[in-house]
């Protein structure tokens, strides 16, 4: 079988794989072997669903031997089958990556015979590129249930490693991955982060010394493959982030593939779901809010026709309006409309003077939604009437431009009903 | 009568320019990047020669007083080429040697706030080269890649590059400024001069171009194409250099169905 053979089945195989970013490494190029990371992370392509191509994603082999319900590879799957050699896989990574297609290399695997056999045949596509004085960045994805000295060899090759939790609750796990134990995954996770944390702590003392995943871990579980809510859901990412200092979760809309009956039975990918999740983690992460704010019993889903902040607003009229030149930064940050760029201007420029509304747009916030939250030396913005019906439409109507592409996309097939749902209205 | 700079346009060019104000009393109205398309006969010219001696003593004078930071986006927003960023720099710098390192913070004055967007502008394109850059392989082993950016970004985007590509040498050239940077071994300069004759490709280039086309092909997922995304995140005008040809799909009947969901 050809390399270009190869590439189409092993890329095509891991494109559902919701990481792309290269970031979170700093290493210069030395100017003597191939190869620097920039912290920003850099984009090198878009494919034609609009998603950034940072890295060479593929699978080392799709042969599996495992039987997961929700996945297109699974061993009794009728799809072609193939493996690269690491040698082939190690050149046409530093091919693309000379050439400035990619930023380094995202490796994930089938597991073809064991846990560890297939472990040991990635790291050795690892070894050969670190060889080669390959300074890109690696994402490596361990197989649950490989050696924790596996584990280890892996994590002093990457930059970057993660152990995908699948899926959001040990029944769903139980259910739709047999094979996959909640333990097999946390282990890996917890032996993952120790070691993290302790490679920092040496490099503190000793910047020389030798990495482990600096980049950090980072997981990603399939989102309405099984019954678990988006409350669930959240609550679970809080809580790996804080257990187990992850950089990222990722979520991705699940793509029906098979007719499992412990399958959700839905024929499109619940991608306006997706998004939301990833702003509501955005949430978590930068800004200061808990899983448990965002979302409760009594309203366990998010709500899809708006952005999980403006949500937020609406269910608490006691918070605002906001004084924009006396808030503090925790405060600014829970505005709508305004982000984490346009809260610290703020608080840089006000020091200067006292801010009006014309100066605000200047610094980037986006009034058509902040204007119902704030007021500017103790005055709301003229001509704005606090109701919460308007508020609620007018935060709608925008709700749509800021989706962007992806509802336009999605309103093709589905449209997006925008009727304010007088349920969900708080007046205040 | 003001008073128009005309300077060679590099950042030594500008700086001796902002120098010259502050020594002269010309009413500066303008600080060029080269001749006039037309000349206005309500100004008047003056020619200014870079000088690297004043043009070391402006700069270490804007990071001493006003901050690396402003030297950093003074930089960049020359680098813009946007038609008047000359003068609004040099209003900037006023402004920031009177009242020093805080004139970064004033974002609301329309100077500052003008300055700052442009190399903001500046930096998001430097962002975006680095990542669409592309290289191919001559038959004599360095690595070309051609670009033609909206703005400068030659001396911003070549240490970069002179990082990642370590031993092999490199040329990046601007079609646009006909201008090339060289590199190899972590060193780099910039040239001026468009490309000697047809460049010969390596034998294997094409097989990599072969295998990064389709790979860009089959990464997308059918079932969510969104062509307008694409498009937003990787305006058109830089497709052209582009090896993987993302028009290809949008041209060629029936590929884009051929895409798996
Ligand atoms: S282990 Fe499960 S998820 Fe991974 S490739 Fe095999 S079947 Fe798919």
């Amino acid at each position: 079988m050809t390399v270009m053979e190869k590439l189409c089945i092993l890329g095509d195989a891991a494109k559902y794989d919701a990481s792309c970013s290269s970031s979170g490494v700093e290493r210069p190029g030395s100017g003597r072997n191939v190869g620097s990371a920039a912290a920003a992370g850099i984009c090198h392509s878009w494919s034609a669903d609009g998603r950034c191509i940072s890295l060479l994603k593929v699978l080392l082999s799709n042969e599996c031997s495992y039987q997961c319900a929700y996945c297109v590879n699974a061993a009794d799957r009728d799809v072609p089958r193939a493996s690269f050699e690491p040698d082939e896989l190690a050149e046409l990574t530093l091919a693309f990556y000379r050439r400035n297609y990619i930023e380094g290399l995202f490796l994930s695997s089938a597991v073809r015979g064991t846990p560890d056999r297939t472990m040991e045949r990635m790291i050795d596509v690892l070894a050969r590129l670190r060889r080669s004085d390959f300074g890109g960045y690696i994402h490596m994805k361990a197989i649950p249930g490989a050696s924790p000295e596996l584990l280890s060899r892996a994590g002093r090759l990457a930059d970057r490693m993660s152990v995908n939790i699948e899926l959001p609750s040990r029944h769903s796990l139980g259910l739709l991955a047999p094979q996959k134990s909640a333990d097999a995954i946390l282990s890996p996770m917890g032996q993952l982060a120790a070691s993290i944390r302790e490679n920092a702590e040496e490099r503190r003392q000793y910047p020389h010394a030798p990495t482990f995943a600096a980049a950090g871990q980072s997981t990603q579980l399939i989102v309405g493959a099984s019954p678990e809510d988006d409350r669930q859901i959240l609550s679970l990412s809080q809580e790996l982030y804080r257990r187990y200092a992850l950089r990222r979760v990722y979520y991705s809309a699940y793509i029906p593939v098979s007719s499992h009956p412990a399958l959700a039975r839905i024929t499109r990918p619940p991608l306006l779901r997706e998004h939301r999740l990833y702003q509501a983690d955005w949430l978590l992460r930068f800004y200061g809010f808990e899983a448990g704010e965002l979302l409760d019993t009594s309203a366990p889903m998010l709500d899809e026709q708006l952005d999980p902040k403006c949500g937020w607003a609406l269910r608490h009229p006691e918070f605002f309006p906001v004084e924009i030149n006396r808030a503090p930064l925790y405060t600014l940050l829970r505005v709508p409309g305004i982000g984490g760029v346009s809260a610290r201007r703020i608080i840089a420029a006000r020091r200067y003077g006292s801010l009006t509304f014309e100066d605000l747009k200047k610094l980037g916030v986006v009034l058509r939604r902040a204007a119902f939250f704030v007021t500017c030396g103790g005055r709301t913005m003229p001509e704005l009437r606090m109701n919460a019906r308007t508020m609620r439409q007018a935060l709608l109507r925008d709700a749509r431009p800021d989706l962007g592409p992806l509802c336009r996309q999605l309103s093709l097939f589905d449209p997006v009903d925008t009727r304010p749902s007088a349920g969900l209205i708080e007046e205040g | 009568m003001g008073v128009v700079y005309i300077t060679d346009g590099s950042l030594d060019g500008l700086l001796t320019a902002v120098f010259t104000a502050y020594y002269t009393r010309d009413a500066v109205e303008g600080i060029e990047q080269g001749p006039p398309a037309q000349s206005d006969f309500t100004v008047r010219y003056r020619d200014i020669e870079s000088c690297e001696d004043q043009a070391i003593r402006v700069m270490t004078a804007i990071e001493t007083k006003i901050g690396d930071l402003a030297m950093h986006s003074v930089t960049r927003a020359w680098l813009s080429e946007l038609p008047g960023s000359g003068i609004r720099i040099l209003e900037f710098l006023r402004l920031g040697f009177t009242c020093g390192p805080s004139v970064m913070d004033r974002l609301t004055h329309p100077q500052v706030a003008e300055v700052l967007q442009a190399a903001r502008k500046v930096s998001r394109e430097q962002h975006r080269m680095l990542g669409l850059l592309r290289f191919r392989q001559l038959r004599s082993g360095q690595y070309l890649a051609l670009m033609a950016p909206d703005h400068h970004q030659l001396p911003l985007i070549a240490p970069h590059f002179a990082g990642r590509l370590g031993a092999s040498p490199w040329i990046i050239h601007d079609e646009r400024r006909r201008q090339s940077a060289l590199g190899e071994g972590g060193k780099w300069c910039i040239v001026p001069g468009k490309l000697p004759g047809e460049p010969r490709w390596d034998d294997e280039e094409m097989v990599f171009q072969d295998l990064w086309r389709q790979y860009h092909r089959i990464i997308a997922i059918g079932s969510r194409v969104n062509p307008l995304l694409q498009r937003a995140m990787m305006p058109r005008r830089y497709w052209k250099y582009l090896i993987e040809q993302p028009d290809a799909l949008y041209r060629t009947p029936g590929a884009l169905k051929s895409i798996p969901p």
